[in-house]
């Protein structure tokens, strides 16, 4: 028996889905059997960013209208062991399906994962309530702006709504430049305000854009910048007890000596 | 120029400052305004507790958040009728003191005492 994880956030591009597509494959390479479900139905991404559009031939619309087995509808990748992609129907909506079709079809998953990813779609409408309808945790990714931690927040009292207690937040995009001028809101500031546990912060990362454009996650090519933090995130999900660094920005020296040892701004080891 | 200047060197300004604190009221309206229920169990129990001490007009009790510049205030409306009558009587000297017209509180408390009493009286 597995864990069902929901990821959400209320506002939407602030990173979900690399989170779920990052977190995912991070479990899977330490040899955790993972499955990732895109429960953005309609406007489906996680195949995307995962890079396995091209492979997907069935979605859970087919699971629950009954033209294709469970089974049949995940998406191996190909890349790392144990990893599996539950792909959204970019058909329909998200009041075509109804919260028990989405917690049975993730209840089958958890028996045979060690973890259950759900990749919620932004809002607090029907589409948020199929994706928190099996989970008995959840992720909270936020940025560090008013608007998204204030959606942030809202998303909190709905998940406190449906039962679900151990709620998790994650920062992401945090730029240290902007954090140490004063125009940007810290990670303490944001914690403050929303009064959850963090669970990690992941600094703004140029190689995102890249590894997005080639639908592979950073994760499988890095171990610093924000795959550093996805990778920590994933031992903490884990219950290893990982500390969250604190994101400089190195003066003129640690820079220069960071660049002749190949490490990135802001990282700390 | 030169003021500029201090105030970059100082960063009086610096704006995630105003993002905190313009958050911190957002949020503190939103999480308010998303259930009625809070406001009335707040109430139901802010009344519990004050009739302990008063005698309430039950019926009429008014509480409500009111946003002035930069600040939330909860604002309550509670009309008294008259003090409860405590068992131990060490708390004669305290009750004439809330009775001294000092404040507009207490003027209203002792109107409202006197309006009680001639309700009383007709009765």
């Amino acid at each position: 028996m597995g864990r069902v994880i929901v990821i959400t956030s209320g506002k939407g591009g602030v990173g979900k889905s690399t989170c779920v597509a990052n977190i995912g494959t991070a479990l899977a390479l330490s040899n955790k059997k993972v499955t990732v479900v895109d429960a953005d139905i309609g406007l489906r991404n996680l195949d995307v960013i995962m890079g396995l559009e091209s492979r997907v031939v069935y979605t859970s619309m087919d699971v629950i209208d009954g033209s294709s087995t469970l089974e049949r509808a995940l998406v191996k990748d190909r890349r790392v062991e144990n990893l599996k992609l539950l792909a959204a129907s970019q058909r329909n909506n998200k009041n075509d399906v109804e919260p028990e079709q989405m917690r049975d079809m993730c209840l089958k998953l958890k028996e045979e994962n060690d973890y259950v990813l759900v990749d919620s779609p932004a809002g607090i409408e029907q589409g948020f309530r199929n994706a928190a309808s099996a989970a008995e945790e959840a992720l909270v990714v936020t940025t560090p702006e008013v608007s998204a931690v204030r959606d942030a927040d809202r998303i909190i009292g709905l998940l406190q709504s449906e039962e679900i207690h151990k709620i998790d937040l994650i920062i992401n995009r945090i730029n240290p430049k902007l954090v140490a001028k004063g125009d940007m809101l810290d990670s303490e500031d944001v914690l403050d305000i929303l009064s959850i546990d963090l669970i990690g912060v992941v600094p703004e990362d140029p190689n995102i854009v890249g590894s997005t454009n080639r639908g592979q996650p950073l994760i499988f090519d890095s171990k610093t910048g924000a795959a550093g933090a996805y990778w920590r995130i994933s031992e903490r999900i884990e219950g290893k007890e990982v500390p969250i660094p604190e994101f400089k920005v190195d003066g003129a020296f640690t820079r220069f000596w960071g660049k002749l040892i190949g490490r990135r701004d802001g990282e700390i080891n | 120029m030169i003021q500029r200047l201090i105030q970059i060197l100082t960063r009086a300004d610096k704006s995630k400052d105003i993002a905190k604190s313009r958050l911190k009221l957002i949020l503190v309206q939103d999480r308010l305004s998303i259930s009625e229920e809070v406001m009335q169990s707040l109430q139901s129990e802010v009344t519990k507790l004050l009739s302990k001490y008063f005698t309430l007009n039950t019926d009429e009790v008014e509480m409500d958040l009111e946003r002035e510049d930069n600040a939330l205030a909860l604002v309550a409306n509670i009309p008294i009728l008259g003090m409860k009558e405590r068992e131990n009587e060490l708390n004669t000297t305290e009750i004439q003191k809330d009775n001294e017209p000092d404040t507009e509180k207490a003027n209203k408390e002792q109107q409202t005492e006197k309006e009680v009493t001639e309700e009383n009286d007709s009765n």
